[in-house]
């Protein structure tokens, strides 16, 4: 009998430990955390260990090729609790998705200050790393690929910081998240040369003041950077390229202001540059190439200089919609590049006559989007040319000191050669048939 | 496979295909020397449209001008004649003729893309399933204006008039129905879009870049809005499927509904 009691004790009692303590134990790599004496460092194996750990004193965690965390889909697969974390060398996957919780849970949780991870795998996470309320986190050279659901509201950021920082984030590599960096309420980060693709937005402010981005690449993206209601922000050097959709943009500044965008590279998107609602800000020395339209101008944006920038290719250079507001391309004699033939006989570097830029479109894009569908059409042509005729064309940039063009470029002289050699030999051999 | 012989021979001693295959290459070496300056993401897929871009000013009209005087030809020199009181029904001829000039410009336009491709290939990335795409897109380009120049070429009753109706059809296509869309445009809403959108999606140009923007990745069709979403209410490959079956089609019949067009009978 004694037996029979003991053996239902030790049964009930089995059965109401955690599964995994049944099992063997409490979580391992939590065991190694918890051994790790404060300011040292672990050394993980070339194995997965499980996750949903929790860091709660200063610590280096170190993976070697291999090393995988992997979360039980329930929480964040590490939250950092602690100043003066390093987590390097990790592959990181599944962490909670559900929306139904009092957090949105990531791969990394980051909760407090001087934190650095490096070289991070993470997949299969609601957002790739989160920072709250945190400063002086560097996030370095990792690769976070989003959940890429049909539902945005499924997907989270790549980097979501929210109230942070003095934070240096560079040389990542994210892809397929809803927005790729989020920044909200966070001044002075820096974010440098990260490549962003296939999000909603690749870079995505709100609220943050004083943060500097530059050499960073956007690509394929719905938006390229969207920079809404955020002041002083400096980007340069930054590549945006084929963000094309119905209402994509390389880069969109909305209810902005003081922000410097210099040396920026607008290649391919359906908009260039988007600005709304915007004051004073400079777009200085930036590149529109094949755009559909290079740089769209709303009423409600004012005070902006443009001057420097390049414009080739575009089917529209610049479109001013809603009507005429007060944004110069031109500042202290200097205008911008146009691509446009012009005559310089008093050889100041700047054309003889003003240059305005023209067109009618902006009256259809006011009244129906559908007209991005038109954009390419050889009719826009005949379009623009029948209301220049009919007197419907609007002046949407007028530059009183356009630019000559510096270098013209040799325009490729061996393709030239070549050309002209195969038309020759297509005519040398027509010739020889004949005889 | 003596209509397909006969055709081969009489476009390869002929001026008009060399001087179509001509400008479509060097207008794409030209293009192929921009794309290079182009990021190299998606370097060739932007090129790829580009040329299909240019495509839509050369081929529609060499394939129209090509095919309407071949056709014409065998009136004029009344080889048709000959054909019609021997062996052929007018359909027979049509059929074959269609057959003949639709495998020989084909054939001959895809295979300058092939040389294309080795440009291509030496100063790009080169995709090959996008370059499959794009030359898929190009064929049904072509057999659509092929039927269609078949089609002028059995209508009209004079050189001139040929002439005159290429160019004409070339401008309505390329050009004035675009223009008339765009007028058109401030009426469409979201109730009305749906038709629209079978407009739109009926004319081959936009359909065929559609599909190749969006095939390519160069158009995203996430994050839609409202209006877009209810025009894209039906896959764009039915729409391009409706258009290489429906085209064509349509311009066989006319074709031998109105095959009397220019016909000598003396």
């Amino acid at each position: 009998m004694k037996q029979v009691i003991t053996g239902l004790l030790l049964a009930v009692g089995l059965w109401l430990l955690p599964g995994e303590a049944a099992a063997g134990g409490i979580n391992e790599l939590q065991e190694l955390i918890e051994e790790t004496p404060a300011g040292g460092e672990l050394e993980l194996e070339n194995k997965t260990y499980k996750g949903n750990v929790v860091i709660t004193k200063p610590l280096t965690v170190k993976g070697k090729n291999g090393t995988k965390v992997h979360g039980d889909g329930t929480g964040n697969v590490i939250e950092i609790e602690s100043p003066d974390v390093t987590l390097e060398n990790l592959e990181i996957r599944y962490s909670g998705r559900s929306r139904d919780t009092s957090e949105e849970f990531a791969g990394v949780r980051v909760l407090d200050q001087n934190i650095t991870l490096k070289n991070l795998d993470i997949a299969e996470t609601y957002h790739g790393i989160y920072i709250n309320q945190s400063k002086h986190i560097v996030i370095e050279n990792n690769t976070i690929v989003g959940l890429d659901t049909s539902s945005l509201g499924d997907m989270g950021s790549g980097i979501h910081i929210v109230r942070s920082g003095d934070n240096h984030i560079e040389g990542n590599f994210i892809k397929q998240s809803r927005d790729g960096i989020y920044v909200e309420y966070s001044d002075n980060n820096e974010i440098i040369e990260n490549t962003v693709q296939e999000t909603r937005y690749g870079l995505h402010y709100m609220y943050s003041n004083f943060n500097r981005f530059e050499a960073n690449k956007f690509i394929q993206n719905t938006g390229g950077a969207a920079i809404m209601h955020s002041d002083n922000i400096e980007l340069r050097n930054n590549s945006f390229s084929y963000n094309h959709g119905s209402r994509s943009f390389g880069l969109i500044i909305q209810g902005s202001r003081e922000n410097d965008v210099i040396d920026n590279e607008f290649y391919l998107n359906q908009r260039g540059l988007y600005l709304e609602q915007s004051t004073s800000n400079m777009i200085e020395g930036n590149t529109f190439f094949k755009n559909k339209i290079g740089i769209e101008v709303w009423s409600s944006t004012t005070s902006h200089y443009f001057i420097k920038n390049s414009f080739h290719d575009n089917s529209s250079d610049v479109i001013a919609v809603g009507g005429k507001s007060n944004n110069q391309f031109f500042k202290n004699g200097v205008g911008n590049y146009w691509n446009t033939p012009m005559l310089d006989l008093d050889q100041d570097g700047a054309g003889d006559r003003e240059m305005a830029s023209t067109s009618a479109i902006s009256q259809l894009i006011e009244e129906n989007e559908l007209v991005y569908l038109f954009l390419e059409s050889p009719a826009m042509a005949v379009y623009e040319q029948l209301n220049n005729l009919l007197s419907g064309q609007q002046t949407m940039a007028l530059d009183k000191y356009p630019l000559m063009k510096e270098n013209p470029s040799a325009n490729e002289a061996w393709m030239f050669g070549g050309a002209g050699i195969l038309v020759a030999g297509i005519y040398m051999w027509k010739r020889r048939r004949r005889m | 496979m003596t209509y397909l012989w006969k055709e081969g021979l009489e476009q390869a001693r002929g001026m008009g295909l060399w001087i179509g295959l001509g400008l479509v290459m060097l207008t794409s070496i030209f293009l192929i020397a921009e794309a290079r300056t182009y990021p190299s993401e998606l370097a060739f897929e932007a090129l790829l449209l580009s040329l299909y871009d240019i495509n839509i000013y050369l081929l529609p009209l060499f394939a129209l001008f090509i095919t309407s005087f071949a056709v014409f030809q065998e009136k004029e020199l009344k080889t048709l004649m000959i054909l019609l009181t021997k062996r052929e029904s007018h359909l027979s001829f049509l059929v074959k003729k269609s057959f003949a000039i639709q495998f020989v410009v084909l054939t001959a336009f895809l295979l300058a893309y092939f040389v294309l491709a080795l440009f291509m290939k030496a100063f790009l990335a080169f995709h090959v399933l996008s370059f499959l795409k794009f030359l898929f897109i190009v064929a049904i380009f072509l057999v659509i204006f092929n039927q269609l120049g078949i089609l002028l070429g059995t209508v009209c009753k004079s050189k001139m008039q040929l002439v005159g109706a290429n160019v004409f059809v070339w401008f309505v296509t390329v050009f004035l129905l675009d223009l008339m869309f765009l007028y058109f445009l401030p009426a469409v809403s979201y109730d009305n879009v749906q038709v629209f959108s079978w407009f739109y999606f009926l004319n081959p140009i936009h359909v065929m870049r559609f599909y190749l923007e969006t095939s390519l990745g160069l158009f995203s069709m996430d994050h839609l809005s409202r209006l877009l979403n209810e025009m894209m209410f039906m896959d764009v490959r039915y729409f391009l499927l409706i258009n290489a079956i429906t085209w064509p089609g349509l311009f066989f019949l006319l074709s031998t509904k109105f095959r009397h067009g220019g016909e000598l009978r003396d």
